[in-house]
């Protein structure tokens, strides 16, 4: 469709790890008009390649625009965790850097021989040996990648725990963990697939006026709520913590940390200090919080330690609301980090697990990550929309004063058009 | 170009197309110097967003492409830090220097920009910048190098968290005509209107003195008399509050070495073996076990503040023998700035102890300072206690309080508000990393 | 021997190499003759093509070590001969085959990013700056980077 022509590279990366092989073709551009992009072409694309258990990772037509907080790539595989087509976002740079690298959307099928990596620029994808990084620690990894490919702008990795098939496994994006929790590094392991690297040098001539619309929006959303953002702490704030859990928690040091173009973040950096039991010093350390619930998880279980907790947690590659789960309530932190490392080295299969009473079906869906604090309806329609769109959801569901078609606004001003859109979509949500 | 065909004086070079501009010093840079525009960055508001990077990019080549920008932002993961590079404009541009085809330049409004039209993109302006500015685009192959968007910067514009700001350059200046006022009227109450009296004086019940001179008043006469000790509080009291202020706004030799300064700009330097700081602990040391030894003061009278108040008598004669030594100690001017009270002078000596545990420090902020790029704060510094070289490697240098005069000629001069007094627990510049 | 017959013969191939005219606009765009004092027909853009061309010990020639391979001459060849990419490739096979090789490494990270005769150029021209500047030129690039990011964060 017209609409889309400066929005996509309208090129697809299919990988096949079997073969080893990979060829970029062109994107059907009758799929882009009926399902718009993100989670719905996806869906789509997973139909066609099912036989091959694919992982499809795809953006929107708005990812890298200059749409709020515009950063997402939507990963869809049949979780190994739920049993069910699952639609994880991918938040940081991984959508934009992927765009920018030449490719809309990635099938990856078939599973690998040896441990491999992925590194796409400029519309070519690389398959490289992966030996030398299973078992490593992820802050030991991303040096070594990252001199190896001349510093790529985006990093997913698994971690150690993928390497041994633990069942809590995680990707990270570099070392600022993920919103996944629905098994994709243990998709990943089982494709002897240790990461993709994408390395955006190129870029799209997203239409001019855009720049002012997203002023227009920025402006109304300043006047809302103010100028005064606490990034990760607002965000638990809304999803609801503890008092004596905030007192704890303020006592390190925070500064906000911002998705692409991502106007109001909703994460942090913390610098903390802590008593490592393992070297009996005091020390000092950095980690970026990205993830609400699983950081609420370790919170309620282990209190002021949360912090040590999911640096290891980062390290190895886990999800923390697993680890969450599995910790003893009482005992020292040096039991905790044991018993994490345990958990890292331990392979088992890939169960059900809850924060409180379960995951609804339409949490499932997208990986369990997204805190709730809509009511369903509302959230529901939200998510999806982010996640078709490829703006990031927690934008959109902190931020529901943004109308569709103010995003809408971003890819044509001609109302029929934007009507077109809109039932589209309509119609999607209703499928 | 084949430079063995002509003969060695027909040969034309770049230097005869296209010589360099003259660094012209106009009359009114003595007055309003230049200003140098930048952009500056403040690593602890930076979300690391990017959006810089996407507007730079549209600018450049009118598409969305991070890489393309001329603004990149690097983003650690194990410490977790953000950081914007971009072109500081320096004063003394290194990139002008090692550019083959001279296609940089410095314009009147203060930004360096690359003309397009000699540019080969050889790369050679990213291997001379110590940042590595210019950042070659990975689909053109050109240079993108910062030029200010022509004075309306579109980071600083979009920067959602405003971590970007844009500086035109313009330093305070104020201080330094209240600080010649101050000295001016401490000179003629001093040495003028009430005549001989730094070394004590008395203003009714009260009495203030020089704390030097006290020291040796005790060791000479071997009592401890309480009105001498307290009258020397007043400056040990401003001391502890404000460093060596005394030296840099009071002193009237102090005043009389900056006149004298203005009169010589070109120093000689000194030799190596007479530049010790220490050197004025031990002259304060002697003049102490002098004065004991000989039972009266032995440094007060030839003492060149006391003699610079001295000079002036009553009815207006002046004393030939007082005139003599402080024209003789100011002499040593042509050597370096402030030559006394750097490495002789005992009152200061006293004072510089006592500032070890003042209240202030003076700091370079990180975040403000352009580093290499400026450095006016040590060129200005009458102490010399700037370590200009550790600015150029991008490193906060350590001020000395004990040397600091706080005359905050630093303070006045920085366009980018990175001088400033700080209290002395207040941690305001990261430590240095080795290379 | 025979190897390295082979690869500079591909690097004439991809680099477009065999299509030369010599009518000298990349000579005339570049900017090493305004870099080195000693600038020659042998060591211009037309005089490596020449020379790979003919092939006799241009892997051994210390002249293709002075480029800064920034691609001026590919840009005006009217014939769409990539001089950096030959230059490149026979740098390539210099180090390979004859462990011959003028490049400068990074005393951080140890990658190599210029070639010895374009970094004493630059040395040159920077000569009256302190010595502790010329230390931080010593890194590459990236490395200039992160130390400047590290003082000062």
């Amino acid at each position: 469709m017209k609409l889309f022509d400066n929005f996509y590279n309208m090129k697809v990366g299919i990988v096949d790890l079997t073969q080893l092989s990979s060829e970029v073709i062109p994107l059907d551009e009758q799929i882009i008009a009926e399902k718009i992009g993100g989670a719905a072409v996806n869906e789509d694309l997973f139909k066609q390649y099912e036989d091959d258990t694919p992982l499809i990772i795809g953006v929107g037509p708005l990812t890298g625009s200059f749409a709020p907080a515009s950063c997402l790539a939507v990963a869809t595989f049949l979780s190994p965790r739920f049993g069910n087509l699952c639609h994880v976002p991918l938040i940081l740079r991984a959508g934009p850097e992927m765009k920018f690298s030449g490719i809309d959307f990635l099938v990856i099928k078939g599973a690998a021989s040896s441990p491999r990596i992925l590194h796409i620029d400029k519309g070519t994808i690389r398959i490289l040996s992966a030996e030398h990084l299973i078992g490593v620690d992820i802050p030991e990894a991303l040096p070594t990648l990252k001199k190896e490919m001349t510093h790529p702008r985006s990093i997913l990795l698994t971690g150690p725990a993928a390497d041994n098939g633990a069942p809590g496994a995680s990707v990270s994006t570099g070392f600022n963990g993920s919103l996944d929790k629905a098994g994709l590094a243990f998709l990943m392991a089982s494709k002897n697939l240790k990461g993709v690297i994408f390395n955006g040098t190129d870029g799209l001539p997203f239409a001019e006026g855009n720049l002012k619309h997203n002023e227009t929006i920025e402006r109304k959303l300043f006047a809302d709520e103010g100028h005064k953002n606490d990034g990760f702490l607002s965000m638990l704030d809304k999803i609801g913590i503890e008092e004596n859990l905030k007192g704890i928690i303020k006592k390190a040091k925070w500064r906000n940390m911002a998705c692409y173009h991502c106007p109001f973040p909703c994460m942090s950096s913390v610098k903390f200090k802590w008593l490592d039991p393992r070297k009996n010093s005091r020390i000092e350390d950095n980690l970026f919080l990205s993830d609400h619930l699983g950081f609420l998880a370790l919170a309620k279980k282990r209190g002021k330690d949360v912090f040590p907790l999911l640096e290891s947690c980062h390290r190895f590659g886990l999800d923390p609301v697993a680890v969450a789960e599995k910790l003893p309530e009482s005992g020292s932190l040096l039991e905790s980090l044991n018993a994490i490392e345990e958990m890292s080295v331990t392979p088992g299969k890939s169960e059900p697990h809850h924060i409180g009473e379960g995951p609804r079906e339409m949490h499932k869906l997208f990986g369990d990550a997204i805190p709730p604090i809509l009511p369903d309806e509302l959230w529901k329609e939200r998510v999806w929309l982010s996640m078709i769109l490829g703006v990031c959801p927690i934008f959109l569901i902190r931020f529901p004063q943004i109308s569709e078609f103010d995003l809408y606004k971003f890819l044509t001003k001609n109302e029929y058009d934007l009507n077109i859109l809109k039932e589209r979509i309509r119609f999607i949500l209703e499928n | 170009m084949q430079k063995q065909t002509n003969e060695q004086n027909n040969i034309i070079t770049l230097e005869d197309l296209r010589p360099r501009p003259e660094e012209k010093k106009t009359f009114s840079d003595y007055f309003m110097p230049r200003l140098h525009p930048g952009i500056l960055f403040d690593p602890e508001k930076c979300t690391g967003c990017g959006t810089c990077e996407m507007v730079c990019s549209l600018r450049n080549i009118s598409k969305v492409a991070p890489a393309s920008a001329s603004i990149k932002v690097l983003r650690d993961e194990i410490s977790v830090k953000n950081f914007a590079i971009l072109c500081q404009h320096c004063r003394k541009p290194l990139c002008i220097e090692a550019c083959p085809t001279r296609a940089i330049e410095k314009g009147e409004d203060g930004i360096v920009r690359i003309n397009k039209l000699f540019c080969v993109a050889c790369g050679l302006c990213t291997m001379a910048c110590p940042e590595a500015a210019p950042l070659q685009d990975p689909i053109t192959g050109e240079i993108n190098k910062c030029d200010l968007c022509e004075g309306d910067p579109q980071c600083v514009k979009y920067c959602p968290s405003g971590a970007l700001t844009l500086t035109k350059g313009k330093s305070i200046r104020w201080i330094k005509g209240l600080r010649w006022s101050v000295q001016t009227i401490s000179f003629l109450l001093l040495a003028v209107i009430l005549i001989g009296t730094f070394c004590s004086l008395k203003a009714g019940a009260l009495s203030l003195s020089c704390p030097a001179g006290v020291l040796q008043n005790i060791a000479s006469s071997g009592t401890v008399v309480l009105v001498w000790v307290l009258s020397t509080f007043f400056i040990i009291g401003l001391t502890i509050l404000a460093g060596r202020f005394f030296c840099g706004w009071i002193c009237p030799f102090g005043f009389f070495l900056d006149l004298v300064d203005k009169i010589t700009p070109k120093k000689i330097g000194l030799p190596s073996f007479l530049k010790s700081r220490m050197a004025k602990y031990g002259i304060l040391a002697g003049a102490v076990a002098g004065s004991c030894a000989f039972g009266s003061q032995v440094f007060c009278p030839i003492c060149p503040i006391g003699s610079i108040c001295r000079s002036y008598g009553a009815a207006g004669t002046l004393n030939g023998a007082n005139m003599g030594i402080v024209a003789g100690l100011a002499g040593l001017e042509i050597a370096e700035r402030r030559v006394w009270c750097r490495y002789f002078c005992p009152v200061g000596a006293i004072l510089a102890l006592f500032a070890k545990i003042g209240l202030i420090k003076i700091v370079i902020g990180a975040n403000q300072c352009k580093k290499f790029s400026c450095v006016q704060c040590a060129e200005v510094c009458p102490m010399g206690i700037i370590d200009a070289n550790k600015l150029r490697e991008g490193i906060s240098p350590d001020i000395p309080m004990t040397e600091c005069i706080t005359c905050m000629r630093c303070i006045d001069r920085c366009p980018y508000g990175a001088a400033k007094i700080r209290f002395r627990w207040q941690k305001a510049v990261p430590g240095n990393i080795e290379l | 021997m025979a190897d390295g017959k082979d690869r500079i013969a591909e690097a004439r191939r991809s680099s477009g190499a065999q299509s030369c005219v010599e009518c000298g606009r990349c000579v005339a765009v570049c900017p090493m003759a305004e870099m080195y004092t000693n600038f020659s027909i042998e060591m211009s853009p037309r005089g490596i093509i020449k020379k790979a061309l003919t092939g006799n010990n241009i892997i051994t020639d210390e002249n293709i070590w002075y480029c800064t391979e920034c691609n001026a001459g590919t840009d005006v060849c009217p014939q769409g001969v990539s001089c950096r990419d030959l230059i490149r490739a026979l740098r390539e096979i210099a180090i390979e085959e004859k462990a011959v090789e003028n490049l400068k490494y990074c005393t951080r990270c140890g990658k190599q990013f210029l070639s010895i005769p374009a970094k004493n150029f630059v040395f040159e021209r920077l000569r009256e700056e302190p010595s502790n500047v010329l230390e931080i030129l010593e890194l590459c690039p990236s490395c200039r980077r992160e130390i400047y990011m590290l003082r000062n964060t």
